[in-house]
């Protein structure tokens, strides 16, 4: 009885594996590269009072207000214990097409990933035409101030500029001039660049004449103490900023558009949008966004530094339906080396959680016989401003923030890998003019940032690129298969270690394919109709698929291109992309 | 009612509400879910193997998850961020805290030394008060009717180095549950008896730093003690094996004391503060001039520690071995009360035994220790120690009347107001009578300080 269950298990088990290694093919279709979650829908309406219209009804969806001690307790504690009793390891991100790429989205566009933007988009980033400020060019008193923003890492203050938008103005920290403004500039423009919704961010250097203080103006600070923010509070705040002659530097922060409603969370779905069905965590967009922060130490990468927003289809009702949720990556200021009061924080950043009971219980346990990369964290002498920042012990998979995000935390090695694809498309001389955003004062500090996110960077792209097949953006143009090869085009290895081989699977069985190796990292081969193939099936026939697998001879495994013969005249159609892990 | 509990009242009520509308409210959205698209427009994979055996843990820690996510970690994350939202955490800063950079505030404590009273309290503090340097402290602790511990003391920092300061201090501790096991080396664990002990000091000091973290202290202070009967959870009553003729009387026990006390102590270290490479030599010693009031005795007690450090790999990876001997000497013929006498166990060196566990008139002490950091404000300990207390300038001194003591724990390595420790420890009887291991002890929190 035994002998024939455990007969039973082992015959169901391999029927499973055999299950589990049929060829899945792809659909004689195009790609998906537009996500549907931009469809306008309605919210009921509700009152939503407020001090201004106690009558007020709002047709979107509910503002979120973060929970800032609870999402650090909840991200430290309780949601990595209830994880491990839900026995869930993380799986393929749902939301991936054909190619192994993620689709325009509400989240996400496709920007470096597609068509490498000019330089001049790549630096515009967020900020169109009308939100860019000239601080050196406005009339005296024509920024007026309407908030205050009296404490925190870095103070500031909200204007309203005439026939332009809002924007929150911040000083840098004293202890690091310079970096948070640039860090929150440059950042912003990266993510953008990368895909991601952002805010526009710019520096302004400008005279204080151009404020006008709003009179009567009470700001609640951090601790929830509501105080003035009269002229001494103004200029308390205009004392923390750098100074360049009689002008001020600050960061300019657009204000978002739409009807904002609050930080979207990196677990779950937001139960009040119709279009959010994915489980955030599970986001490949999101996920992958793990490698983009680690680039950066954007280690401040939390709920509470995003945003989402409703764009109604009516924008002069921001609150009104039909419309969609938009959803927003913000405030990267705490990136290139942000320092905490403690020190012992500070050279943690990046490589350990701030409560990191993995690494205290292992530390305990060794003895500390590990030495910790932030053990050997230096400052470097002369580029202070950038605290620990540096790419001497970075380890793009041991990167950590400050405390567990859970989507970053299900990050696979695809979803890492995607986002280093995307990353890999930026040169030094497009990380340089991405640096040249955060106007530093000195030129040396820009030539730094500009080093160590590049070596930071070839850091990421060892990793990522040389395990899964780095070989990308496939064309068929007539019989011709071309696609490009990431890590050659990075140098991520001698040319001479690139040799590549393809084979070609169809009706006719696998066989060999010469490559042509082009340069810029291009690679090209001629596909081979099959010989028996009959005319007279329909395109999409099984009979007709193709499956070419190329390596480079670098990465570890290959890449899976799949395809449609259509015969002589008919040519390829591509159909599908695979970057299969064993 | 009063403001603040109308306030407290006002709040728990607000984060409740949240808390059950989140529960039960209604989403708004009055459409369905969008359908998921299919992404790459294949059939799903079948499951494999590793994916189907994944299911025989997933159903058995399935009460478990149960467990921590809907009955723990929901209805926590309802309570605090609903909490959150009602302002608590800003009135918890404010009711904690004062002032407009919030330099002064009350932090609770809590101590359990098991086999002893747990005690909670609360730790007030004052920066800067009325001027720069002038800092307040308060700290009261309470484990029960009969334990109560307050202190209070006033300091003046003089330099930038917080270290170097003038500091007067008060406190005054009623305990029930002090332990006494006989005196000399040879007393053992099983003779535990419980006394009280009330005790009230006045101190007044000077701590200036030296060289690298070399430091000189001056202190003086009038010391009263009575003792009264103890007792804790059955175990003897040392007024009662005084009484039965079981024990003689320990000296200075039947009437109590009143010291005034001064203390010179010296440090000489070559280490640098830390996060400089820990290497190093430390040589610390101390005199202590204790004179009896209402007698012309006293007492002087001395002794020293040496100590040689080496950090491992200059990261503060510390392996110490270090050597102390104490010794205390009547002056006048007087007779040195026993709680002044040296005292080896509990925060005193062979912290593996109890406290108060070893008592003569001199004492020494040979340990090996090592201390490793395990996060940014706590740091892994180990220490073996071989000792014990002996009489007179160390009479009766052999290695096999020794004994032996280790100890395991977390310590924190900032400021010693804000202390945690977590360890524990053992220890034993001497050498010669088998080494038996039959102290053990587990203690933990924050009381430490001033």
């Amino acid at each position: 009885m035994v002998f024939e269950a455990k007969r039973y298990l082992a015959g169901w088990l391999l029927a499973l594996t055999a299950c589990g290694a049929s060829p899945r093919r792809f659909p004689l279709a195009d790609p998906l590269w537009r996500d549907t979650d931009q469809r306008l829908v309605s919210i009921e309406c509700e009152p939503r009072r407020s001090e201004k219209d106690p009558e007020h009804v709002a047709c979107a969806p509910e503002p979120y207000v973060s929970p800032l001690a609870w999402d650090a307790a909840d991200n430290t504690i309780f949601r990595p214990l209830t994880r491990v009793f839900a026995v869930d390891p993380a799986g393929d991100a749902p939301n991936v097409n054909a190619f192994d790429e993620v689709p325009d989205s509400a989240w996400f566009t496709n920007r470096l990933g597609k068509a490498k933007p000019s330089r001049e988009e790549l630096l515009r980033g967020a900020c169109t035409g009308d939100v860019l400020l000239d601080g050196g060019a406005v009339a005296p008193g024509s920024w007026v101030i309407d908030q205050g923003k009296p404490n925190g890492a870095t103070p500031g203050f909200r204007i309203k500029v005439l026939g332009k938008h809002k924007f929150m103005l911040k000083t840098d920290s004293p202890d690091q001039p310079e970096r948070p403004t640039a860090a929150s500039a440059i950042g912003a423009a990266i993510y953008h660049a990368a895909g991601y919704n952002t805010s526009c961010e710019q520096i302004v250097y400008f005279d204080p004449a151009v404020l006008t203080l709003a009179p009567g103006l009470v700001a609640t600070d951090n601790t929830g103490v509501p105080r003035r923010f009269d002229r001494a509070a103004l200029e308390k705040v205009l004392g923390y900023a750098k100074k360049r002659g009689s002008l001020v530097r600050m960061q300019a922060s657009a204000w978002l558009p739409g009807y904002l409603l609050g930080p979207f969370r990196y677990e779950g779905t937001r139960s009040d949008d119709p279009n959010d069905v994915i489980p955030h965590e599970e986001r490949r967009d999101l996920r992958g966004a793990r490698v983009l922060a680690a680039w950066l130490n954007h280690f401040d990468a939390r709920e509470q530094n995003t945003m989402d927003s409703w764009i109604a289809s009516d924008p002069s009702r921001p609150d009104s339906s039909p419309g969609y949720v938009r959803h927003y990556y913000l405030d990267t200021s705490d990136s290139f080396g942000s320092e905490w009061f403690a020190d012992g924080i500070s050279r943690r950043l990046g490589s350990s959680y701030l409560l990191d009971f993995g690494h205290i219980a292992a530390d305990f346990v060794t003895l500390g016989s590990i030495e910790r990369a932030w053990e050997r964290a230096e400052r470097t002498p002369g580029f202070e401003i950038f605290g620990y920042y540096h790419y001497r012990d970075f380890d793009p998979d041991a990167w950590k923030n400050e405390y567990p995000n859970p989507a970053f935390s299900r990050a696979t090695e695809a979803d890492n890998a995607w986002m280093a694809r995307i990353l890999s498309r930026l040169d030094r001389a497009d990380i340089e003019a991405l640096v040249s955003l955060g106007r530093f004062s000195q030129p040396e500090h820009a030539v730094f940032l500009s080093d160590v996110l590049e070596q930071r960077l070839q850091k990421i792209l060892e990793r990522y690129l040389l395990r899964l097949s780095a070989l990308s953006d496939p064309r068929v143009e007539g019989d011709t298969l071309c696609m490009l090869d990431l890590s050659r085009r990075r140098s991520l290895r001698p040319a001479a270690r690139f040799r590549y081989t393809a084979y070609a699977e169809n009706t006719d069985g696998s066989h060999q394919v010469a490559v042509d190796v082009r340069g810029a990292g291009e690679s090209c081969l001629s596909l081979p109709h099959s010989s028996g193939g009959d005319p007279g099936v329909t395109a999409a026939h099984p009979s007709r698929y193709l499956v070419l697998t190329l390596a480079n001879g670098v990465s570890t495994f290959p890449v899976r291109v799949h395809l449609y013969d259509l015969g002589a005249h008919g040519g390829f159609k591509l159909v599908g992309v695979e970057r299969p892990e064993q | 009612m009063p403001k603040s509990a109308t306030r407290v009242t006002l709040i728990l009520l607000s984060a409740l509400s949240f808390a059950l509308e989140c529960l039960f409210a209604p989403p708004l959205h009055a459409e369905e879910p969008r359908a998921l698209p299919d992404y790459d427009g294949r059939e799903e994979p079948a499951a494999t193997p590793g994916e189907v055996l994944l299911w025989i843990p997933r159903i058995l820690l399935s009460p478990v998850y149960f467990v921590s996510e809907f009955l723990l970690r929901r209805p926590v994350g309802f309570l605090i961020a609903g909490a959150e939202r009602a302002g608590v955490p800003a009135f918890l800063f404010d009711f904690f805290t004062f002032g407009a950079e919030h330099k002064a505030g009350v932090i609770p404590t809590a101590y359990v030394d098991f086999d002893f009273y747990p005690s909670v309290g609360l730790y007030a503090f004052w920066d800067d008060a009325g001027f720069d340097g002038h800092d307040l402290r308060l700290r009261g602790a309470f484990g029960g009717r009969e334990w109560l511990s307050a202190s209070v003391a006033e300091r003046f920092r003089f330099t930038s180095d917080p270290y170097n300061r003038v500091a007067i201090e008060a406190s005054l501790e009623r305990r029930p549950d002090f332990t006494f096991f006989g005196l000399g080396p040879d007393s053992r664990q099983d003779d535990l008896m419980r006394y009280g002990q009330d005790t009230l000091e006045l101190r007044a000091s000077w701590d200036q730093r030296l060289w690298r973290v070399s430091a000189v202290r001056f202190e003086a202070a009038l010391r009263k003690l009575r003792f009264r009967r103890g007792g804790f959870d059955g175990d003897p009553v040392l007024d009662e094996a005084i009484a039965a003729g079981e024990v003689p009387s320990p000296p200075g026990y039947a009437g109590g004391y009143e010291l005034l006390r001064s203390t010179l102590a010296l440090a000489f270290d070559s280490r640098l503060p830390r996060p400089a490479p820990g290497s190093g030599a430390r040589l610390a010693t101390e005199v202590v001039h204790g004179a009896l009031l209402g007698s012309d005795g006293g007492f002087i007690r001395y002794g020293a520690t040496l100590g040689g450090f080496i950090d491992l790999n200059d990261r503060a990876r510390l392996l110490a071995l270090t050597v102390t001997a104490r010794f205390a000497d009547p002056i006048a013929g007087a007779e040195i009360p026993f709680t002044e006498l040296i005292t080896l166990g509990g925060p005193e060196p062979m912290r593996g035994l109890y406290p108060g566990r070893l008592i003569d008139r001199s004492a020494v002490v040979v340990g090996l220790g090592y201390r490793w950091p395990i996060w940014i404000w706590l740091d892994g300990g180990l220490r073996a120690e071989v000792g014990n207390v002996f009489g007179e300038h160390l009479s009766g001194l052999e290695l096999s009347r020794m004994r032996w003591s280790a100890a395991l724990g977390l310590d924190s390595n900032g400021s010693p107001d804000t202390a945690f420790t977590l360890g524990l420890g053992v220890g034993s009887e001497t050498f010669e009578s088998g080494a038996d291991v039959n102290s053990f002890r587990i203690a933990g929190g924050a009381t430490h300080g001033f």
